[in-house]
């Protein structure tokens, strides 16, 4: 019998007295409290947080979508679903989905599979691991704003360094004018799955630490090649982290909305008009936010549609999960994930050293190369990809490094020049150093924030950071250890639900919120509302982790005469750190680099974070004050990515080898 | 205000801002411990706040991002000499969005900026409030231009605010591509058409010709008007009925021209995703004409930002009647200012005549980024006029600036959605996707069914 027959056996055991002989009801009230109460009670905090900051401007904003509201006369009038019916037949709509839906596919599957790739780079090791990894992060570590700021540039006809580059290559004669009707939505795809890619990179690593080692011992035994290990354990295994990459970056695609606010405005024409910004222009460009709600809550209910397609796809017995309508489900149900994992692996013959009708041992053939230099090659395959993936991730940084240092006047040469000159350090003296100012002038007041916002945007974010590692940890073990219990499957949805809603549509109803608590432009707003926005991720980054730790640690630890938080604390999070480490760079990036809720909440620089700052220097500022927003820029990528640089050598693989006997 | 003062007062911001943020992160971990208890209990609260918020408070001001230092010096300025407290609160991105955003959330605003468009949309909605009953409105009205008063008034004549800036629409040429090519500035833009495709065929210049048409506030529809109005089309009349169903006076002609320069690349092929209205773009040298906005000149012949300093010259509008598109930036009173008399003083000071009899905040702007002003005192002082002759011909501005048109239709609460869906249907136009006819068809047809939706 294999381990996870054992396994399995041991619990049927355990779960069979819940199919129910018959107790007092004051059996089941202590049963109940003492099975469930442990997981309520490592789910609570978290709950509250989520739903006490979203509960209302949901239902406000839901509200909002079924009336037609003038705004400026405070008139609501319900039309129930018409909202609704009447933009599903609009052409505008139409081709607004059509672009949608195009936009989100190149970008997931770009996004995914380029994040794949990175991670199992990354996952490998080779000189200068660790700083790749941090210089990987750093687009996704860029506020959406600079990284607009920075693809329009890059892409400018005339002056842009892109052009700069392929002509000095030899590659093109004449200058390319980038950003025409043709293009543009592809080249808005590019530069966002340049940035979102790192994100689907950071879930993939968290996810590939938890690998045991002597899988893959037993896969070589087996003389399975590298690509068969790569889709009979390592796919497999990174499934809920697939499943959790997925559904983020399908979010991201269908909400994106700042790089095309930046980047084309949704032209020309309608070339780039996507869902997001046809809501943005209905709510906030005319004020018909009762038919701009509605635009934006079809986006939450795309996601959600996706949601279930990529959970079916990927745990085709979830869905069977979800029904509980047998008892075999049930049994199954009450299997540990780790073990359900296994035991698919088992089927493929990969664990246990067994053999099965999925897995023909493969014909050892002698190579082309001696093992020697097979070796060699390989290693001169992973240079070249880690330095591919290098350049990628740092060049149009780079880009960003070089104009910070620039005269914009230097920036405008054409031909364009990949390097202008001179360098200036100028743009860093006028944020890092106010007051001595361009041409006489005093330095901005935007440039003169920039110090104040960084450290706003510190507290804030690692405030944000603790909060949700410190809730959304435990929360993330209850929601993997507790899956059985329907109370637990239902509340991981719904907060994941709470994610699908768009910013755009529940901004107005935080404003109010928050202004009726007297808290409009304090730091703490946006702790409470990043809280309640990154939480569940938080919470499905944990779970997909913790799915991966196996039950039989905490089992040796009550065993050991530990309670179950002592268990908790000293035996299965330590055991996590990787995973908790990916999800304190997560929350921290995200907070960090957060726009919209900045944007609206805060109004002085007592609050002001720095995405806002950066933000600011674009709208009315013109051209000339762009030295200091990519000087800006630079600096704010800095504290992120040195966060992640010092924790990143805790994301190694094999914490989880050797305890995985089952 | 000497150097020493401004370093004095800069060391005393930095001070204070030091002070606010440590006394802020105390008060931040102090409010951590209540965080979500607080905002559980929101509405109970709220009663509480409003009992705070009402006693003596500073006067709050709202404005949008541009040159934000010169306004923070400005507030420093207007607190010395009225011995007052003013709370400058900043709005970066889009700023009408946002502040109606902030506005429709309940937040409290003594005076803000307004682009000339939003005027009636914020008197209907009770956020901001006349002024035509404070004093000394005749004398403030009489030493301005008609046309600035027209612009800031609502359709009933009431002046609903006093001016931060005015602008038009400029024709700017590169001096050194025209001294090449032999050319004189266009009279007409049949001539401009012309004289891009000898510049094209002598390669002077690749894309002559070059202007804000992204789909966005300032560009293409400020660059349409400007060229419609320098034909003499209307587009609408005064009762705010589209002139244009059968191809108006010139409605159809210009959209034809854009498309004719679109066709025969004598604009660069993405100029429909050009960001930063083009002047970059413009400044790099490479293009000869551009409809700007006048004070972009200042930025064109500026060697710190353009590689054609020196040699940008502005011509009147080609066209008919050689007008353009002329607007103004107010500064609006809130509906309910915590005191009337000290917001129409913070007004006065910014928009108009400070109590020393000084021009603190127009001559300013004027002078140190070449943007115009209503007041014609301003205009009119030899300092001002001046340091304007440096970057452009003020002779032609001043003859440009008489004969421009205002875009009245603007006041209407349907326009901007008119506008955006105009520029939509112009750019499916240029880039062929739909015919000159329908595309004046559905201009119409969605300018009468606004004008339905949207009964004055």
């Amino acid at each position: 019998m294999g381990d996870s027959d054992h396994m399995r056996k041991q619990t049927q055991t355990r779960v069979s007295p819940l199919a129910g002989s018959k107790k007092s009801w004051g059996d089941r009230w202590r049963r109940l409290r003492r099975e469930k109460g442990f997981p309520f009670l490592l789910t609570l905090p978290t709950l509250i947080a989520v739903l006490a900051v979203t509960f209302m401007p949901f239902f406000y904003s839901l509200a909002m979508s079924m009336h037609r509201i003038d705004m400026l006369t405070k008139r609501w009038i319900f039309v129930g679903l018409n909202n609704y019916l009447q933009i599903l037949p609009d052409p505008e709509f139409l081709g607004a989905l059509g672009r949608t839906t195009y936009f989100a596919l190149i970008t997931v599957t770009g996004g995914t599979v380029l994040g794949l790739v990175m991670a199992l780079i990354l996952n490998t090791t080779f000189h200068g691991r660790g700083l790749l990894r941090s210089v990987v992060l750093i687009p996704w570590a860029m506020s959406l704003v600079a990284v607009g700021v920075l693809w329009g540039w890059i892409y400018n006809g005339e002056y842009g360094p892109l052009n700069a580059a392929l002509i000095q290559l030899g590659i093109i004669k004449k200058n390319i004018y980038w950003l025409t009707a043709d293009r543009a939505l592809n080249l808005v795809a590019l530069a966002h799955v340049w940035r979102q890619a790192p994100l689907a990179t950071l879930l993939f690593l968290a996810g590939l630490q938890s690998i045991p080692q002597t899988l893959y011992n037993a896969a070589r035994i087996d003389g399975a090649t590298p690509w068969q290990q790569f889709w009979r354990i390592t796919l497999p295994w990174l499934k809920p982290m697939l499943l959790l990459a997925l559904i983020i970056s399908t979010i991201d695609a269908i909400m994106a909305f700042d790089l095309f606010w930046i980047l084309t405005k949704g032209g020309p024409g309608s070339a780039t008009t996507v869902f997001s910004w046809l809501g943005y222009a209905l709510a906030f460009q005319f004020f018909k936010f009762g038919e701009g709600a509605s635009v934006l809550y079809l986006l939450s209910l795309m996601c959600l549609i996706l949601a279930f397609f990529y959970l079916r796809i990927l745990f085709p017995r979830e869905k069977a999960r979800l029904s509980m309508k047998t008892e075999s489900n049930r049994v199954k149900e009450a299997m540990p994930a780790y073990a359900r994992r296994i035991d698919e692996l088992n089927v493929q013959g990969l664990a246990g050293g067994q053999r099965t009708r999925s897995f023909v041992k493969p014909t050892l053939r002698k190579g082309l190369f001696s093992a020697t230099t097979t070796k060699r090659l390989g290693r001169i395959g992973l240079y070249t990809c880690a330095i591919l993936i290098g350049l990628w991730s740092f060049l149009p940084f780079l880009w960003l490094i070089i104009m910070s240092l620039s005269r914009s006047v230097d920036l405008l040469h054409i031909p364009p020049k990949l390097l202008p000159w001179p360098l200036t350090l100028q743009n860093y003296q006028h944020i890092l150093f106010p007051a001595k100012g361009l041409g006489g002038l005093e330095t901005s007041v935007q440039a003169q924030r920039v110090p104040y916002s960084i450290l706003n945007s510190l507290l804030v974010a690692g405030s944000v950071t603790l909060i949700n590692l410190a809730i959304g940890a435990i929360a993330g073990y209850a929601y993997a250890a507790y899956q059985r219990f329907r109370f637990m499957r239902t509340t991981l949805w719904i907060l994941m639900m709470t994610r699908m809603i768009p910013g755009l549509a529940i901004v107005i109803p935080f404003f109010i919120l928050f202004r009726m608590a007297g808290l409009l432009d304090t730091k703490l707003a946006l702790i409470i509302s990043y809280t309640s926005f990154i939480l569940p991720l938080t919470i499905w980054m944990m779970k997909g982790y913790f799915e991966s730790v196996p039950p039989s640690l905490e089992k040796a630890a009550l065993v050991d005469g530990c309670t179950r938080f002592k268990a908790l604390y000293k035996v299965i999070l330590p055991v996590a750190r990787p995973g908790i480490v990916a999800a304190g760079i997560f929350c921290f990036i995200v907070a960090w680099n957060e726009f919209i809720f900045a944007l609206m909440l805060t109004g002085t620089p007592k609050a002001q974070t720095i995405s806002v700052i950066i933000s600011g220097f674009l709208v009315q500022a013109r051209f000339q004050e762009f030295g200091s927003l990519f000087a800006a820029s630079v600096v704010a990528v800095l504290p992120p990515i040195v966060v992640a640089f010092g924790f990143q050598k805790y994301l190694i693989q094999g914490m989880l080898s050797g305890s995985l006997k089952g | 205000m000497d150097k020493h003062d401004r370093d004095e007062m800069v060391a005393k911001q930095k001070a204070v801002n030091l002070r606010q943020y440590l006394i802020t992160r105390r008060r931040f971990l102090r409010d951590a411990a209540v965080a979500m208890g607080s905002v559980a209990c929101a509405p109970l609260l709220s009663g509480a706040h409003n009992a705070f918020a009402k006693s003596g408070k500073p006067l709050t001001f709202v404005g949008w991002q541009y040159h934000p230092e010169i306004v923070a010096e400005n507030v420093e300025i207007f607190r010395k000499l009225y011995d007052e407290e003013v709370s400058y609160e900043l709005v970066p991105g889009e700023y009408h969005s946002v502040a109606e955003t902030k506005l429709i959330g309940g937040q409290h605003i003594d005076m803000l900026y307004s682009e000339e468009d939003h005027i009636v949309r914020w008197l209907k909605a009770g956020w901001a409030r006349p002024i035509e009953d404070l004093s000394g409105i005749p004398e403030i009205k009489k030493g301005m231009y008609d046309v600035n008063v027209n612009n800031m008034s609502l359709p009933d004549g009431r002046l609903m605010g006093l001016p931060y800036y005015t602008g038009f629409n400029s024709f700017v040429y590169n001096d050194l591509h025209m001294q090449k090519a032999g050319l004189k500035p266009p009279q007409s833009w049949e001539e401009l058409i012309e004289q891009c495709r000898e510049l094209k065929a002598k390669k002077i210049s690749e894309y002559p010709y070059i202007s804000a048409w992204a789909r966005e506030w300032p560009s293409l529809s400020w660059s349409l008007f400007a060229i419609w109005y320098s034909e003499g089309e209307p587009v609408f009349d005064k009762d705010f009925n589209p002139t244009f169903k059968d191809g108006g006076v010139a409605f159809k002609k210009v959209l034809e021209m854009h498309k004719q320069m679109y066709d025969e690349k004598l604009v660069r092929p993405d100029i429909m995703t050009m960001k930063i209205e083009g002047v970059p773009d413009f400044s790099t040298g490479q293009h000869t004409f551009m409809v700007v906005h006048e004070y972009d000149q200042k930025v064109f012949n500026d060697p710190e930002q353009s590689q054609l300093a020196g040699h940008c010259k502005n011509a009147l509008m080609p066209g008919k009647t050689h007008s353009t598109f002329i607007w103004t930036a107010v500064y609006l009173m809130g509906a309910k200012p915590v005191d009337v008399e000290r917001a129409w003083n913070l007004m006065q000071f910014f928009g108009g005549k400070a109590k020393d009899g000084q021009y603190h905040v127009a001559k300013k702007w004027a002078l140190n980024f070449g943007l115009g002003t209503p007041h014609k005192e301003v205009i009119n002082d030899p300092e001002v006029q001046a340091d304007f002759k440096q970057w452009k011909d003020t002779e032609i501005a001043n003859k440009q600036h008489e004969i421009a048109t205002t875009r009245d239709v603007a006041k209407t609460m349907w326009f901007p959605e008119w506008d955006w869906y105009m520029m939509g249907q112009v750019h499916d136009y240029i880039r062929g996707k739909i015919t000159i006819k329908e595309c004046i068809d559905s201009l119409y047809k969605k300018a009468v069914e606004m004008k339905k939706l949207y009964p004055a």
